[in-house]
Parts: C-alpha cells; sequence; structure tokens
C-alpha cells in the first residue's frame, strides 16, 4: 500500500512537471492585453524571433500585480515583461527598484507625460474611458453630457461602472474623477444605486441587458461591438474622457534583458502599434492612425483630463486609503 | 482497536505529510506577513470599524446559510432514501445537481432572473424580487450548499442499519417521531459535518458574495480581503493575510464544535447485519410531495439553467426574442478557442487526479482518527480545513510563496500544473475526509475485530469490510472533490501560466473580455454542467444504478 500510494503521488508530479528548466530563450509577459490581440500578434512575433518561445500570461491588471508581487515577496521572479493598465502600480514598482530601466528608442516620439520620469518604463497605448448607453432603453434628453451629470439624482437606477478593486482602467477613472470632485460624488453615485462590479465587460454586459442601460466603460470594449450591437452608442463626456495608460516595463530580475528590451522595441514598431490600434486603442506615437470607428486622438487629447506628475504621485502614495475610503462609500 | 506498529506508522506518516502540505503555505505566509508587521498594524487592521462589520455581515450570512441549507436538505433526505416516492432514485440525482454548478455561474443566472431593474421573473411576471439583498445573497447561497448537507445524510441514510427504525415504528411511533427520535440522532454525524462544510464554504466563498454583495452593498469579510488584496500594493498583501487569520479562527472554532458534538455520542450503526429498510408508505400524499418536489426542482435547478441556456443561446445579450437565438456562441467556443480543447483536458485531468488521491488519502486519514488510539492525530482534521476555510485569492497567493522556490533544488512546480493540483488537493481533502468520516464513525468495530480475530491482515480488512462497505461514500467522496476542481477558478486564476488554461479560467476569460456576444461563458458553464452529468451517468451506467450522485 505504501509503494503504491508513493508511486500515484510520484506519478503526480511527474507527469503534471512540465520543461521544468527555464530555456535560455523563454520570455515570460504578463500581461493585460486582451487574448485575441496575443493571438493576433503572435505570427508576427514568431517571424521576427524565430528561437524565442514567448510564455504569456493573460489576466486583468490587479491579478497581474498581484502575481508579480508575490513572485517579488518570494525572491524567485519569472515575469521579464508586463503590461497592464495600472500605471500607479508602475510607480511603486519603480520606487521600490523592481524596474529595469528602459525605454525603447522607437518609444523617443512620445509625449514626456505618458512615461516614467526617472526612464523605467512607458506608455504602450492607450485605452481610453468613455460613457456608453443602450439607445433602445433611453431617451436622448435623458442623456448624460458629463461624468458629472451621473450624480444628479435623475440617473437612479440608471448607471453602471466596473469594480475599481478589480479593474486597473476603472481604478484610474476612480481615482482621476475624485480627484475633481471630491468624494461626494462617489456618494452621489452611491444614492443613485450604481453598480460597480467586475470589469469592462461586465459593465458593457449591463448596458446591453438593461439592467443599466448608461455606463463608463473603455471605447475599446463598445468598438468592439460596433458592427454586432447597434444600439450601444457612446458619449465622449464634455468634462473630459479619461485616458488609461497601458504600460510596458522590464522585470529588474531579468535574466534575458537583451531579448525583453528587443520585444519592447518590437511593441513599439510599426507592427506592435498597428496591432493596438487594431485593438481599439490609441498609438501614443504620433503619426498612427485612430481605432475604426473612433475619433482622431487629438480631439481625444483635447478633451480628457490631465494627468500630472502631482496627480500621478499622489495617487501612488494614497492608493490603498482611496480603494479603502471607496470601498467604505459603497459598501457601508 | 489495537493496530501493529508498522501500520501506526504508516498513518502517522500519511497524517503528518498531509498537515505538512496544508500547512507549507500558511507557514511560508504567516513569516512573510505576520513576523514582519508591526502590533500597530495588526491593531489597525482589527480595530477598523469596517473588519467588525465585515464579521457581523459574515456570520449572519454564514449562519443564516447552513439553517436555510439544512432545512431544505433533510426532508429531502428523508424522503429519497426513506419513503417509498415513485422515482426518487432520479429525483436524488437531480436535488444533488446544483453541486456540480459552479456557484459563480449560478449567481449570474440569478441576476439575469431577479434583478430588480429588468429581471426576467420580475417582467414576465409582474414580481419584485431583489437578488440584491441580504435574503438574495442567502438564497443562492443556500441553494447550491445545501447539496453539501443532501449528499452526506442520503450516503448516511441508504447505508445505515433500518431495524432501529422499524423497531421504532413496531413500538408505535408515528413516522415523525421515528424520525426525530432514532434517524436524526443517527445521522448527526453527517448532519454536522455536512452543516459546518456549509458554514465554512459560506464564509470563505467570494464568487457569489462578489457579484451579488456589490451591488448589494452587503460587505463580507471575504470583501474585506479582496479590496486589501487587489490594493496591488504589498502592504495590500499583508493586510488580506492578516485578516484571512479571521477565517482562520473561524475555521477553528467551528472544526472544534463539529469534534466535540461528534464525540458526545458517536454509534456504530452499520453492523453488517444490515437488512433492506422498510420503507415509509406515502400513499395518498405521494401525488403532492411529487408536486412540491417538482416546483423545488424548479426553482432549485430548472430555472437557474433555463438563465444560464438564454445567455448561451443569445445573439446578443439581454435581447429575449425568437431571432436573437443562435448557436454561434457554441460553434465559437468548440471550434475558434483553441484553448478549449486543452482546457477541458487540463481540467478532466487535474479535477481526476486529485479527486483520487483525496479519496484515498482521506480514507487513512479518517481511519487513523478514528480506529486508532493515537490522540494527536485527530488533530489532523483541524489542519487540513484550514485551506478551505480561506479564501481561494490568499491560498493561491500563500502557494507562489511557498512553492515558488526549487524542492530539493530539482525542480520548481510554480507556473506548473502540479502546482495547481497541490492547490486543489488541499483545498478539497477536507470534502472527502468529512463525506468518509460520517461514514466510518457508522461502521461498529465489532466487524472490524471480528476480521482480526479471524486472522485477517490489515490490508486484508481493507478490501473485504473497508471496501465494500464504504463504496458508496468512497465514490460519492471522490465526485465531491472532482466537481469543485473541474470548474475552480478562485485560486486558478492565479496559479495558472501559458498552456495551463483550465475550464474555470477560460470561463473567466470569456466572462471578462471582448467576446463578442457575451454568451460563451454561459455556453462553457453548460458544457462544464453537462460534462459532470455525463460522467455520473457513465459512473451510474457501468455501476448498474448503484454509484454516482
Amino acid at each position: 500500500m505504501n509503494k503504491f500510494l508513493t508511486s500515484l503521488l510520484l506519478l503526480l508530479f511527474i507527469s503534471c512537471q512540465e520543461k521544468g528548466e527555464a530555456q535560455k530563450n523563454t520570455l515570460w509577459i504578463y500581461t493585460s492585453l486582451y487574448k485575441d490581440t496575443i493571438n493576433e500578434i503572435t505570427p508576427a512575433l514568431k517571424k521576427e524571433f524565430p528561437e524565442v518561445e514567448f510564455k504569456f500570461f493573460q489576466a486583468g491588471s490587479e491579478e497581474i500585480a498581484t502575481k508579480v508581487n508575490a513572485e517579488m515577496m518570494s525572491g524567485n521572479v519569472q515575469v521579464d515583461v508586463m503590461i497592464s493598465s495600472d500605471r500607479f502600480w508602475y510607480e511603486e514598482l519603480e520606487q521600490a527598484g523592481k524596474l529595469l530601466k528602459y525605454i525603447s528608442p522607437k518609444a523617443a516620439g512620445i509625449a514626456d507625460s505618458l512615461k516614467s520620469s526617472g526612464g523605467f518604463y512607458s506608455t504602450l497605448s492607450l485605452p481610453v474611458m468613455v460613457l456608453c448607453y443602450n439607445k433602445d432603453l433611453i431617451n436622448i434628453e435623458m442623456l448624460p453630457k458629463t461624468f458629472k451629470d451621473l450624480a444628479n439624482s435623475k440617473y437612479k437606477n440608471l448607471f453602471t461602472t466596473g469594480d475599481p478593486l478589480a479593474s486597473g482602467t476603472n481604478f484610474t477613472t476612480m481615482a482621476m474623477l475624485q480627484h475633481h470632485y471630491g468624494w461626494d460624488y462617489f456618494k452621489n453615485l452611491k444614492n443613485n444605486n450604481t453598480i460597480g462590479q467586475g470589469g469592462n465587460s461586465s459593465v458593457l454586459r449591463r448596458i446591453q441587458n438593461g439592467e443599466r442601460p448608461i455606463g463608463w466603460v473603455l471605447l475599446e470594449n463598445v468598438l468592439r461591438f460596433q458592427d454586432k450591437d447597434k444600439r450601444l452608442k457612446v458619449i465622449y463626456p464634455k468634462d473630459g474622457v479619461v485616458t488609461n495608460n497601458n504600460i510596458i516595463a522590464i522585470s529588474k530580475d531579468t535574466g534575458n534583458a537583451d531579448l525583453a528590451k528587443r520585444f519592447v522595441d518590437f511593441m513599439y514598431g510599426k507592427v506592435g502599434q498597428q496591432q493596438m490600434v487594431k485593438s481599439f486603442m490609441y498609438s501614443p506615437i504620433p503619426g498612427f492612425a485612430a481605432p475604426k470607428g473612433a475619433p482622431e486622438f487629438s480631439f481625444v487629447l483635447k478633451n480628457s483630463f490631465p494627468w500630472t506628475r502631482e496627480f500621478l504621485s499622489s495617487v501612488r502614495d494614497s492608493r490603498m486609503e482611496l480603494k479603502e475610503k471607496y470601498t467604505e462609500i459603497m459598501f457601508q | 482497536m489495537r493496530l501493529s506498529f508498522r501500520i501506526n506508522f504508516f498513518l502517522i506518516f500519511i497524517c503528518g505529510a498531509v498537515v505538512a502540505l496544508s500547512f507549507s503555505p500558511f507557514f511560508s505566509l504567516f513569516k512573510q506577513v505576520v513576523v514582519a508587521s508591526n502590533p500597530s498594524v495588526l491593531k489597525k487592521v482589527f480595530s477598523s470599524s469596517s473588519t467588525i462589520l465585515a464579521i457581523k455581515t459574515t456570520l449572519i450570512v454564514s449562519l443564516t446559510t447552513v439553517l436555510l441549507s439544512t432545512l431544505i436538505a433533510i426532508p429531502l433526505g428523508w424522503i429519497f432514501s426513506r419513503s417509498d416516492l415513485k422515482g426518487r432514485e432520479s429525483w436524488k440525482t437531480l436535488f444533488s445537481l446544483p453541486y456540480a454548478i459552479p456557484p459563480y455561474i449560478g449567481a449570474i443566472a440569478w441576476i439575469m432572473l431577479a434583478n430588480p431593474t429588468n429581471g426576467i421573473l420580475n417582467n414576465l411576471f409582474g414580481l419584485s424580487f431583489n437578488i440584491y439583498t441580504l435574503t438574495g445573497l442567502i438564497w443562492v447561497m443556500s441553494s447550491f450548499f445545501y447539496t453539501f448537507i443532501l449528499l452526506n445524510i442520503t450516503n448516511l441514510l441508504s447505508q445505515m442499519d433500518p431495524s432501529l427504525e422499524e423497531a421504532a415504528r413496531l413500538s408505535g411511533a408515528g413516522p415523525f417521531r421515528v424520525f426525530r427520535e432514532i434517524t436524526l440522532p443517527l445521522i448527526r454525524p453527517g448532519l454536522i459535518s455536512g452543516m459546518v462544510l456549509v458554514f465554512l464554504s459560506s464564509s470563505a466563498s467570494f464568487g457569489v458574495p462578489a457579484l451579488i454583495g456589490g451591488p448589494g452593498r452587503i460587505f463580507l469579510l471575504t470583501t474585506k480581503i479582496y479590496t486589501y488584496q487587489k490594493m496591488g500594493s504589498f502592504m495590500g498583501i499583508n493586510y488580506a493575510s492578516i485578516l484571512s487569520i479571521v477565517l482562520f479562527f473561524v475555521a477553528i472554532i467551528s472544526l472544534v464544535i463539529n469534534s466535540f458534538l461528534l464525540r458526545k455520542n458517536s454509534f456504530g450503526v452499520v453492523s453488517g447485519k444490515s437488512s433492506r429498510a422498510n420503507l415509509f408508505a406515502l400513499k395518498k400524499k405521494a401525488p403532492l410531495i411529487q408536486v412540491i418536489l417538482f416546483i423545488g426542482l424548479f426553482v432549485l435547478l430548472i430555472l437557474p439553467i433555463f438563465g444560464i441556456l438564454l445567455s448561451a443561446l443569445a445573439k446578443v445579450q439581454g435581447v429575449v426574442s425568437l431571432n436573437n437565438l443562435t448557436f454561434q456562441n457554441f460553434y465559437k467556443v468548440f471550434f475558434e478557442i483553441s484553448e478549449f480543447s486543452v482546457a477541458v483536458k487540463n481540467s478532466l485531468m487535474v479535477a481526476s487526479a486529485v479527486a483520487s488521491l483525496s479519496v484515498l488519502v482521506g480514507f487513512f486519514v479518517v481511519y487513523a482518527q478514528q480506529k486508532t488510539r493515537i490522540k494527536f492525530l485527530k488533530m489532523t482534521d483541524l489542519f487540513i480545513s484550514l485551506p478551505y476555510a480561506t479564501p481561494g485569492t490568499v491560498l493561491s497567493l500563500a502557494l507562489i510563496l511557498a512553492f515558488s522556490g526549487r524542492i530539493f533544488g530539482i525542480i520548481s512546480l510554480y507556473n506548473t500544473i502540479a502546482l495547481i493540483g497541490i492547490a486543489y488537493f488541499i483545498k478539497y481533502l477536507s470534502f472527502s475526509v468529512r463525506a468518509l468520516q460520517s461514514s466510518i464513525v457508522q461502521i461498529d468495530n465489532s466487524l472490524l475485530e471480528a476480521a482480526q480475530v479471524s486472522g485477517a491482515g490489515f490490508i486484508k480488512r481493507i478490501f473485504s469490510i473497508w471496501l465494500p462497505l464504504l463504496k458508496p461514500a468512497l465514490i460519492s467522496s471522490w465526485f465531491l472533490v472532482f466537481m469543485p476542481c473541474v470548474s475552480e477558478l478562485t485560486m486558478t486564476i492565479l496559479l495558472t501560466g501559458p498552456g495551463l488554461e483550465t475550464l474555470g479560467t477560460l470561463l473567466f476569460q470569456l466572462q471578462n473580455y471582448g467576446d463578442a456576444s457575451g454568451g460563451g461563458a454561459a455556453v462553457l458553464g453548460l458544457i462544464i454542467i453537462t460534462m459532470v452529468l455525463f460522467i455520473n451517468y457513465f459512473v451510474k451506467f457501468i455501476s448498474k444504478g448503484k454509484y454516482g450522485l
């Protein structure tokens, strides 16, 4: 019996053991880019890097943060390159000395506000947070013009957002609006029975099925549906859209710095950036077209909440308090 | 019972190994977190008003869920095993099925059905259900968790020596009195361990509270832990881990109560002198009970599955009309998502390996606890239940900390499917232990002593007494572990890596990311349910209806 058990255990381990040894030419990329984006770019990657095996771990920004933090706590870091949308987390990593200093020469043209001041990370693409509504379920004259409008009690039971605790872009939006409108704004949202749950896809689903006909949601999520669900319409809020930064950075503990840098360069190259646009995000590099169905980037930039260094550092340092305060308002 | 030194050693070894494995993640976590943080942090976490509110609400929700689940499970269990109801075997299977549905999927279905704005039930029948309430949350949890108790007690009831009940009945006791005075005390071990399981499950569950508690503003301990963990900062991880200690204590207290109640009076009721049970004749009440059962089943199973089906067949979500029906979601999942086959393979492989191992190890653990005189082995129970009482996200985090290094300098389990397997094993081992516990308690020592006196060795006793008597319990405990593993999500999401997709992570992908109609997740939910059904019926078929749910 004893032998039987031991061999069973061994069998379990052996059969499950994939190639345990990390190969020199393997690059681990943790990303919150959507899976189809990864799938679409893979052939080009294979062509450019025939000798390299790319290992993509795909999850939400906050999952990636948790996984990478745990790896860093354990002292055994597997990740080489990270791409995700919680810029404040990268600020914290930079401060903690966990990132490799690198800005791709191909990213030279992007605005300074889209890079780390120390040169540790840069913006790969820009998802944009807008308002969206289901035109079958709400009257034209009821439509909000700004984010701020939604605090009005006439939007009771009509509005939904994502969960700032679960989604990086939703957290950024929450932080930005809190910065400008204070906590009263969120108290009013709460009084309006605003549902703030899940990621952007959950928000869109609630708009589609009418549980809440208006929501804040990423433009890319709406544009993916532009041919399939004609009921969905976008509002570019007059007080500003919230531009999010999809950040790319290299872990300091990468054993493969050269390869990681080449990968970052590739992502800033023509193929990489065109894929970002194809996935309905804006490219930070001037000269790339806007995503299909989206307005010009200049329009978005002109009408967006500003990213200041002061905002960035204050949110980086108060991230925990912000999330806690938000939870307190929404739940208690 | 006296056992040889070798066997005792073997049992101690098994229990020791299991305890070490279950405790290893917490050890790393504590080392990392508790030791590193100062008392002021502890004070801050535990004295905040939101923590106290969270603990209070968690207790209310969990205890009420236990109560409601018990109220649903006991009458069902009795009808399925003690009455002459027609088709009670099929009824039993059907009522056990909610166990196979991931509660997360169930919550999505219930939100579709009964949200206050445009829930289908509210729209169709002019009702005003609101799922986003404390009652709604407790209802959704109970409508899945009652199966824990049901499966536990139907097993016991079908194994129990019916002569005791017969004796009571012959002496003139009515059915309710027989139930209250004979049956209930006899199934108490199973009932209590089922209730403890429900309590632990509801206090540590996150999926359902996240979906319903968010809009309903219901603040639970797991919500708070999640909040901390999702701060994305190192500090947040510390706070989350500190707070999950509360759940450890909840677990420890409930398990101590459990073992105290079990010790007070345990009977050996399966004595080998079994006869067929005399079933209680329902007579004229039979049609009425059939109708009640149908209504119950409709509410517990058919309605939510209908909701999932509607979502799976929808071209765009939220439009209920004939020309919105399509099979393209199915087509997409089967043929266009390349990870689908990998996910099915991974999930089936890991879940069946883990289930088999859990049953095997679980048997020896319970054996060691109940049939040896080694007192400290009773503690095993406590340790293996700790992972279950810990929220999945905290557990997987702890596992990353514990296993990211190399074991003996050779292999690293991190980012392999083995670590996912270990996570499932330590989380769900207590399921098999609990299911076996209640059955093993009932087996009278006289049988074993008789065998021993006749010269049967340990292994012979296992094959000639334990296996035949425990077969139903072994098989159902296999299912108890297999099913949650097949669709596990919360732990897997952090432990998964390239090529390690499982049905749970794929479901999460489809639910959360650019999925054209939003029906993909529902399709996958249906596939999981169908798969489990198929396996269940396959087992029933090859065992000629004896085993399976």
